[in-house]
């Protein structure tokens, strides 16, 4: 068996996972009868073959319909824009922070945070993969030049592998609500210790309060006695990523209930409590949110600067607006 | 639930159709179709489901024959009916949409 034979056999053997079971037998035949035939060309039609089979969507269960191609691109796109979505909102907050003070920011935040909840949905398990490949293209590549001391790859892709596995793990297991939340809280306690552990270890900080990072890079008056440097950097990687927590958070309870107007004002209240809080806190304010936004610019948008950046964004946009008429024409006129 | 009227999903039931009594195998209906691997065998399949299409295993020796058995493909016969209907149907709908509307005083 020559090397083509065998990855067309392999890539068939990888697309017959995801296919009932007797279309790999009905495959293979058909590969082996390729094998044997001498015409010129052989190897080149195995392998379209085998290829085109393994970049195929697989055939939908019995009892679903097929999906459309405007669906599966929205499939790709929504986890792209969220996370443009999420990233913009963290930086209103930032430039909100710098123009009109601490409280502003604050009022910004929370509103940020009900836009999300309000928009929430229930995300598959591989839709939140797709999102968190996004927040790392997003955080990684976005900026050509690090915002934060500690946010190269070794920092950002323990953070991100963190919050996707545990956010992942979250959705497919189908808790309820205080558990949905106390699960989001850890995950993102989690996430901020795996991505702040190497920036720890440089700053010779002591890994003791290490489950508190995330609490600390949020409240006001962590830095007052830990790392302002650590706990800064740990704010801005996690922003972002506490964002899309609120909007899959918010759509798994929601999924539980009929509207979600009870929670989008629970979320307001909410937020509006810590506006309230950081108001009281004046004095310690300004260094913690300082901390929670510490960047010099708005970050993680530089790879709109390159065409090629402009572009990919451009056509997530064009996408979702093709995804979004379609689902309203479907709507509009049921089978 | 009949399948939704695809361009591809026309080539495969037309191919089908041209002897609706006669079997053939993927790489066949590949060839006849002009239809990638990929978009071939999933349209197959929401065709068995429907019921327009039955698939068999062919008895055949494949030492005596020299390669291995092929599974084929046949309209079946409400699927073929159903199958003409649809087809008369598009060919209607797009019919109507490239003939110019005449226009009313």
């Amino acid at each position: 068996m020559s090397p083509a034979d065998r990855l067309a056999r392999g890539l068939v053997l990888l697309a017959a996972r995801r296919w009932p079971r007797e279309m790999a037998d009905e495959w293979l035949a058909e590969l082996e009868t390729m094998r044997r035939d001498g015409r010129p060309g052989r190897a080149w039609r195995s392998l379209t073959f085998a290829g085109s089979l393994a970049i195929s969507p697989a055939v939908e269960a019995e009892d679903e319909a097929p999906a459309t191609w405007p669906e599966r691109l929205a499939a790709v796109g929504t986890p792209v824009a969220l996370t443009l979505l999420a990233a913009g909102l963290f930086n209103a907050v930032h430039l909100t922070q710098y123009r009109f003070g601490p409280l502003a920011a604050g009022l910004v935040l929370a509103v940020a945070a009900v836009a999300l909840a309000l928009l929430g949905q229930r995300p598959t398990a591989t839709r939140v993969i797709l999102l968190g490949a996004a927040m790392y293209a997003f955080l990684l590549a976005g900026n050509e030049v690090a915002v934060m001391p500690f946010m190269g790859w070794i920092d950002i892709a323990p953070a991100v592998l963190t919050w996707t596995a545990l956010t992942a793990l979250t959705v497919r297991r189908r808790l309820g609500p205080v558990a949905t939340i106390a699960g989001a809280f850890i995950t993102l306690d989690l996430t901020a210790i795996a991505g702040s552990l190497h920036a720890a270890t440089s700053l010779g900080v002591s890994l003791e309060a290490a489950p508190l990072w995330f609490p600390l890079a949020l409240l006001p008056g962590g830095t007052a006695w830990h790392s302002g440097l650590l706990l800064g950097n740990t704010a801005a990687m996690i922003g972002p990523l506490a964002l899309c927590s609120v909007f899959i958070t918010a759509g798994a309870i929601r999924s539980r209930f009929a509207s979600g107007v009870p929670l989008g004002l629970g979320v307001a209240l909410g937020g509006l409590a810590a506006c309230e809080l950081i108001r009281r806190s004046q004095d310690t304010a300004d260094a913690t949110l300082h901390r929670l936004l510490d960047n010099s610019a708005v970050f993680g948008f530089g790879f709109l600067a390159h065409p090629a950046g402009l572009l990919v964004t451009a056509l997530v946009v064009v996408v979702l607006i093709v995804a979004g008429r379609h689902h309203r024409d479907e709507v509009a006129t049921p089978m | 639930m009949p399948p939704r009227m695809t361009s591809s999903v026309l080539k495969v039931v037309a191919a089908l159709l041209a002897d609706p009594t006669a079997e053939r195998y993927g790489l066949q209906l590949m060839q006849d179709t002009g239809l990638p691997s990929g978009t071939l065998y999933p349209i197959l399949v929401r065709l068995e489901r429907a019921g327009w299409v039955e698939a068999r295993w062919e008895e055949a020796d494949p030492v005596a024959e020299g390669r291995p058995s092929r599974r084929y493909y046949k309209l079946t016969a409400d699927g073929a009916v159903d199958a003409r209907r649809e087809v008369a149907a598009m060919r209607e709908q797009m019919s109507r949409a490239t003939t110019p509307r005449t226009q009313t005083a």
